[in-house]
């Protein structure tokens, strides 16, 4: 099972980065330690993330390769790999997935071999409702809905192996893959495997929480993406020093 | 920083600082409700004496707007003081449909653009705002017919044909974001920014005479403008890498020399750009890059 874990400081700033730009659409990537052979079974974690855009600058490639190649060699250095991007549209009514987000995350999946998309669905955000604001989706020759599991704070770590345990198939998409080439060079075995999807975040409430501290302090406007460096280069896009 | 800014970060009663920053964003036009509510309504509420009557409802049509983004309550009661001061103004009338559109009354919101209309049938702004309402209700289609309606009346009208290429962006649409971005730079042949835009559509289509124009585009923004245009020399660069590299075998001696120059150019001048700046982790990963890809 492929369980992708959301820390706490990337939920944030990624809202973070939605609060500052309300009226626009906002793009960026996920970060997350770098995992040398990735199977069907790993943990994924995200750990960071870089806010790139808060225009339509996501559906033009020049920017997008820009901003792809600079985070990779900033990878490279930092032992960190491209994880998958979010995204948040400025309108509520308009498409869940937009294309040219998807072309980057087929992208970051020929680069990474995991990709995972992140949208933002601000109408969670409302007053009163303890809930994560974020929907996600991952890749297997096409982009599907994963449920995102909050997980209480304590379990968070343990998480993995709390879930693997439990019989979770109405939680959990499960896609079957053919191997077709194990087909090919006669393999007797049986050819079908079975590939599930976890997506992770802490507790919904202590999330919503901090949230709020975080807004009251006003955080949300220290937040620079790819954009506000490329008008003023001193300011630095790569890490966001907040938390 | 903003001088203002700082100014208010430090002394957050300082009138004449946040008088001034108001100013500033009025000029600019710009978005940024959070501070003009956070500075603005202490000025209104509290210090209104300071003001001449004119920046008075100036600001409050101002804060009025930030309002609709961050405090639609404040924005209720301001309203409520603008039409008790003008009665039967346009322009407050004008802010009244902007209020029933951030609340989503979209009927409402409508019935005032179109009543507006009826009298002032030149009325750009009311124009606009109908087009705004479809944008804002999700109808692509309707907002694209609409916005191509108003610019058969209104060719001029450059913030419009941005609206228009945003659209066409967001549907991948490129051929006709490219129209859009000729009527651009026909208006106003000087923007660099026009021309940035345009480079970039190009590269984004990516053939081998697209990625050609789209490298002389980026030279002609950085043409318009030498410093302070950091994205354009990023454009030359990968579009002149990508040439490189995948299209080698199609250029000829001389053209592969161009290439070659162009792309030592922009990779210079970017690095001089960040050689200038304190040490960060964007300065290191981008003087890194240019060492492993000399």
């Amino acid at each position: 099972m492929s369980q992708f874990n959301l820390s706490n400081s990337t939920y944030h700033q990624l809202l973070l980065h939605a609060t500052k730009y309300f009226s626009e659409p906002i793009t960026g990537l996920l970060l997350g330690p770098e995992i040398k052979n990735i199977s069907s079974t790993s943990t994924i974690q995200i750990t960071n993330c870089v806010p790139l855009f808060h225009s339509n600058a996501f559906t033009l490639s020049s920017n997008v390769d820009l901003a792809l190649t600079l985070v990779s060699t900033f990878c490279e250095s930092n032992a960190l790999s491209i994880i998958g991007v979010y995204h948040s549209s400025s309108n509520n009514n308009s498409q869940d997935l937009p294309s040219p987000i998807k072309k980057i995350g087929e992208t970051i999946n020929k680069m990474t071999k995991t990709s995972v998309v992140l949208i933002i669905d601000d109408q969670k955000l409302k007053k009163g409702k303890e809930q994560s604001a974020i929907k996600a989706y991952c890749y297997s020759s096409k982009w599907i809905n994963v449920k995102v599991n909050s997980v209480s704070q304590k379990n968070f770590k343990e998480g993995i192996e709390e879930l693997s345990n439990e019989e979770n198939e109405k939680d959990v998409l499960v896609i079957e893959e053919e191997e077709e080439k194990e087909k090919g060079q006669g393999k007797t075995k049986n050819s079908k495997f079975l590939k599930n999807y976890q997506f992770q975040i802490g507790d919904e409430e202590m999330l919503v929480e901090k949230f709020k501290k975080l807004l009251l302090e006003e955080k949300f406007l220290q937040i620079v993406d790819f954009e506000e460096h490329l008008k003023n280069p001193e300011l630095d896009f790569l890490t966001q020093n907040i938390n | 920083m903003n001088k203002n800014l700082e100014t208010l970060q430090n002394k957050p009663n300082n009138w004449k600082a946040a008088r001034d920053l108001l100013r500033e964003y009025r000029e600019k036009q710009a978005r940024n409700s959070y501070e003009i509510i956070k500075y603005g309504l202490p000025l209104i509420n509290k210090k209104s004496q300071k003001l001449s009557k004119e920046e008075l409802f100036e600001v409050m049509e101002q804060v009025f707007l930030a309002g609709l983004d961050v405090n639609i309550e404040e924005s209720k009661t301001l309203l409520l003081k603008l039409q008790k001061q003008f009665p039967k103004s346009l322009r407050v009338t004008k802010l009244s449909g902007l209020l029933e559109e951030a609340m989503g009354n979209w009927k409402s919101a409508i019935t005032i653009y179109k009543s507006i209309l009826k009298n002032n049938p030149s009325d750009q702004i009311a124009r606009k705002r109908l087009v705004c309402v479809s944008k804002a209700q999700g109808d692509v289609v309707l907002t694209i017919k609409n916005l191509n309606n108003y610019l058969s009346h209104f060719q001029g009208d450059t913030e419009t044909w941005e609206e228009l290429l945003e659209i066409y962006l967001t549907q991948q649409c490129y051929s006709k974001a490219l129209y859009c971005c000729e009527e651009l730079i026909l208006a106003e042949p000087n923007n660099y920014q026009h021309h940035y835009k345009i480079a970039n559509i190009y590269y984004t289509i990516g053939k081998r005479t697209d990625l050609i124009k789209a490298r002389q585009y980026y030279a002609h923004s950085i043409k318009l403008l030498k410093e302070q245009n950091l994205k354009s020399y990023y454009g030359l660069y990968l579009t002149a890498n990508k040439l490189k590299s995948l299209y080698s075998k199609n250029l000829d001696q001389s053209e592969t020399q161009i290439n070659e120059q162009l792309l030592q150019f922009a990779a210079d001048k970017i690095k001089n750009v960040y050689l200038k700046l304190e040490d960060n982790d964007t300065k290191k990963t981008v003087l890194d890059f240019f060492e492993k890809n000399k």
